[in-house]
């Protein structure tokens, strides 16, 4: 598991040996390493569609190799390839059919064990489901891998007043959603 | 447990294939460049041996600006697979 607090020091040494050798093997360990963090956002993203969440992950991994020499260590690897995976995302939906609209929370009901239902992955789902993508992918990035509020702006190519208040109104709407208060 | 919490105790996916499958694309892509350069190459070779030997003698505008065509092409083949 990826966490804010312990980054893997063998992953700057994978990227070194990516640019400097083209090194296969360790771009493999890179992807071996992120795989997980990234399919989960996009699985996010894509309202647990796997397939497409699969095909768009692969394509991010695949930018990232054509593109590592751009890295340059600005920042961590995974926000990079995070923002190359939300790119890719945006270009798709854009391409496909839009950014969908979502509805309101009103189809979700509170029941009286708070914990109870936060624990419950399905209802947690059809939650995350109802936010937008961007509020979505900022609520992963923050409360999944701590990312910070300039990190989540760059990530999701936004001025940093409009990521922080995109960030606030979807922790609203999960809170409202889930009755806590 | 609040969602935070939830989002940070969900286990991580297991790879299942998608590492290979992400390493068989890059090497698919290693091999396009590879065969970009060759046919570049090979273009190359080719007019080296279509012109006819005094155009090499005379080292003409026209095999200058062909060369500087030819590199041209080569270095936008490695520009667009690595880049």
């Amino acid at each position: 598991m990826v966490d804010r607090a312990e980054p893997d020091p063998r992953e700057a040494v994978w990227i070194a040996r990516v640019i400097a050798h083209d090194d296969h093997e360790a771009f493999g360990e890179l992807v071996a390493l992120h795989q997980s963090a990234v399919r989960r956002f996009l699985l996010r993203l894509t309202s647990n569609d796997s397939s497409r969440a699969d095909d768009l992950a692969q394509d991010t991994f695949l930018k990232a190799y054509r593109h590592i020499r751009s890295f340059q260590a600005r920042g961590r690897f995974l926000s990079w390839v995070f923002r190359i995976a939300w790119q890719l995302f945006v270009t798709e939906e854009r391409g496909s059919r839009g950014i969908a609209e979502v509805p309101l929370f009103d189809g979700i009901q509170a029941s009286d064990d708070a914990s109870q239902r936060v624990a419950d992955a399905r209802t947690f789902d059809q939650m995350m489901n109802m936010l937008r993508p961007d509020e979505r992918a900022a609520i992963i990035l923050h409360y999944r891998h701590e990312l910070t509020h300039p990190e989540i702006a760059e990530i999701l190519e936004l001025p940093l007043g409009t990521a922080k208040s995109l960030l606030r109104r979807a922790h609203t709407r999960l809170r409202e959603a889930h009755g806590i208060r | 447990m609040e969602f935070d919490d939830f989002l940070k105790n969900e286990d991580p996916l297991p790879d299942q294939g998608f590492t290979r499958a992400v390493m068989l694309r890059v090497e698919r892509h290693r091999r396009q460049r590879r065969v970009a350069i060759a046919i570049a190459m090979i273009v190359a070779a080719a007019i080296a041996l279509i012109a006819p030997p005094s155009s090499f003698h005379a080292a003409s505008t026209e095999l200058v600006v062909a060369a500087l065509v030819l590199m041209t092409v080569c270095s936008l083949a490695w520009i667009e697979t690595t880049a």
